[in-house]
């Protein structure tokens, strides 16, 4: 009997916790109730370069210091966003536009910055349509830097063995690739340093080159890992994403031949070791949901650097509504 | 007599060569133990332990490493992933076992067994894509603003990839109780479900309890499907829908800063020397009270 009961009391525990959970869970957060226009903030949550650049953009802060639900991968974001009717995130544009189309990826919308703070977005300030304005903005340097920024191939060390004349192709023959895949191509003289840097020839075109890192240049490097292996079939180029910062520790690992990086490479990884070089840029650009509830005016007046900081720093800027004011 | 001589050689040498294997694999808990244990030491040499463990304030730009928002996310995910599962499962296991009939068995088992073998990432997808906005729906219902991205996603991602280990386990030890007991509680009166609960149930017991300690040991240390859903933020929760930030999620997402400061990769390696140890401490627990079932309940 007594067995009895302490088994029917063991059933009657396990009730209890379920129904005290649901409990919890219902007292725990009420009050706001599930606001049409509360700012649901979306931030990434494994190491990169989006969240590092974007970081720096509001007032030079890391990654870590930015709120938010943390959501891992660019692709991870954007499906976010596009799920959140009140969601705000950051992509690099290879994510908020499409690849093939060059259009905004359907269900996002990229929001336009107001540069000059005139609570309006000009003309000059209006070049969100199409990948392609908005890589010619970044090059004019009508879009801030940050957001805008160089990508980097790191190595530890040096490039050797194949990694070595992919990167050198990479940064003469394989220029001519940046435009059409949406990118930004650096200044001539950037090109040159970074030849200068890379040092002379000695390279070998057999073998495999493992590359790992940025989410950002992983569309870029996978378009130019096909022209140069149109040129040079011997050798087999392995591309993985997976953020700036398992690109720079396999790159120092030595798990990969290249790192791709997008964001700056810090003292202390210079210390360890880590050689690079920049091969393009691109920008981190704010989506919000194409259904916000405040989409039409945010398009015309843009938001502003303070609204931003506003958002994912200070966490005082909470209503859809008090951004388009 | 030289046949005789060479085969007790190489019993000899195959009875040394599987204890030298037996010893391997023993020390390896070891190893592993004094390896992370080497890589915290740093971090352990310049800040007090109960300041790492106990502090929540984790800004690893300022040097300040507490990680006790993570060992409370990960405790949080955990027990709601089990308070899902653990009845749900038995209850399968009960059916399964005492009430279905052989087909749906024979249907049931397989299917639960391949959802066994899916990859984590894949159940990551399936709750990014599904349970997520589910739970962000069923926050909206209760009036609690939620973006999905919370502990109860998670636990609920984690108790679908605990349930068929749990169920199947579950199932095969309630299958051990003799048929024998089942007819005698039944020819003493008692109901179909009278019998399951008072005497299978109980017998099974320490095997139950054992599959659900496999499956909260494989529920604690997941990384990557919870990972996708829970939000990570690293501030301690307080509701099932609010975001948590369990340890094996901190490690696997900051694996790329270990680079960046000196002693950001010893934090790393010490918040996966706590959750080791968060895992010794219940897989020790577990043992004891199993022991104690055993002798409570054996059917010897």
């Amino acid at each position: 009997m007594q067995r009895r009961l302490a088994s029917m009391g063991a059933l009657r525990l396990i009730g209890c916790l379920v129904l005290l959970l649901v409990l919890v869970g219902i007292s725990g957060c009420g009050g706001g109730a599930g606001d049409a226009y509360a700012i649901e903030v979306y931030t990434r949550a494994d190491a990169c370069g989006a969240a590092d650049t974007w970081a720096l953009f509001l007032d030079g802060h890391k990654q870590e210091e930015l709120g938010g639900t943390g959501i891992n991968s660019d692709p991870g974001i954007a499906q976010a966003v596009i799920q959140d009717k009140r969601g705000i995130g950051f992509n690099n544009i290879g994510y908020a536009y499409d690849m093939d189309s060059g259009l905004q990826v359907s269900g996002l919308r990229v929001v336009p910055i107001d540069v000059d703070e005139n609570g309006r977005i000009d003309d000059w300030e209006e070049f969100y349509g199409t990948k392609h304005e908005v890589a010619t903005a970044i090059a004019e340097g009508l879009y801030p830097s940050p957001p805008a920024r160089d990508l980097y191939f790191v190595a530890k060390g040096g490039f050797s063995g194949p990694a070595k004349a992919f990167v050198r192709w990479v940064l003469t023959d394989g220029q001519q690739f940046v435009d059409e895949a949406g990118y930004v191509r650096l200044p001539d003289a950037k090109i040159a340093d970074a030849l200068a840097k890379l040092g002379e020839a000695q390279d070998s075109l057999t073998g495999t080159i493992t590359i790992t890192g940025a989410f950002a240049l992983y569309p870029m490097t996978v378009q130019w890992a096909e022209e140069f292996r149109k040129l040079h079939p011997a050798v087999k180029i392995d591309i993985s994403a997976g953020g700036a910062g398992k690109g720079m520790t396999d790159a120092l690992n030595g798990l990969a031949d290249i790192g791709m990086i997008s964001r700056q490479i810090y003292p202390s990884e210079e210390a360890s070791g880590a050689f690079w070089v920049p091969v393009t840029k691109d920008a981190v650009v704010a989506v919000v949901n194409a259904d916000n509830p405040v989409l039409e005016e945010l398009l015309e007046t843009g938001m502003t650097r303070q609204d931003f900081i506003d958002i994912w720093i200070n966490a005082t800027l909470t209503d859809w509504r008090e951004v388009t004011g | 007599m030289k046949n005789i001589r060479l085969r007790k050689l190489k019993d000899l040498l195959a009875t040394r060569w599987m204890l030298s294997l037996t010893v391997f694999a023993a020390l390896l808990l070891v190893v592993i133990v004094v390896g992370l244990l080497n890589k915290a030491w740093p971090i352990l040499t310049l800040q007090p332990l109960n300041r790492l463990l106990f502090s929540s304030d984790w800004s690893p730009m300022r040097e300040e490493f507490g990680l006790s928002a993570f060992v409370l996310g990960t405790l949080w995910v955990t027990v709601v992933a089990m308070l899902i599962a653990v009845p749900l499962s038995i209850l399968t296991a009960v059916y399964l076992s005492e009430y279905a009939p052989n087909s749906i068995r024979g249907l049931v088992k397989p299917l639960l067994d391949l959802l066994a073998g899916i990859p984590s990432v894949v159940y990551g997808l399936f709750g990014l894509l599904v349970i997520v906005p589910v739970v962000s729906d069923i926050a909206a219902a209760l009036g609690v603003s939620s973006n999905g991205y919370n502990v109860l996603s998670g636990g609920i991602v984690l108790a679908i990839m605990v349930f068929p280990v749990v169920i199947s386990i579950s199932e095969e030890v309630i299958r051990t109780v003799p048929h024998g007991m089942r007819e005698a509680s039944m020819a003493l009166g008692a109901t179909k479900w009278q019998a399951t609960k008072l005497i299978i149930l109980r017998g099974a017991s320490p095997g139950i309890f054992a599959a659900v300690v496999l499956g909260f040991s494989r529920a604690i240390g997941e990384t990557m499907a919870v990972l996708m859903v829970v939000g990570n933020v690293a501030r301690a929760p307080s509701s099932v829908f609010d975001p948590a930030y369990p340890l094996p999620a901190l490690i696997a997402n900051n694996y790329g800063e270990m680079m960046s400061l000196p002693l950001y990769e010893s934090a790393l390696m010490l918040a996966a020397l706590v959750l080791l140890v968060l895992v010794l401490i219940f897989s020790v627990a577990a043992q004891v009270v199993l022991v104690r079932l055993e002798r409570r309940y054996s059917l010897g």
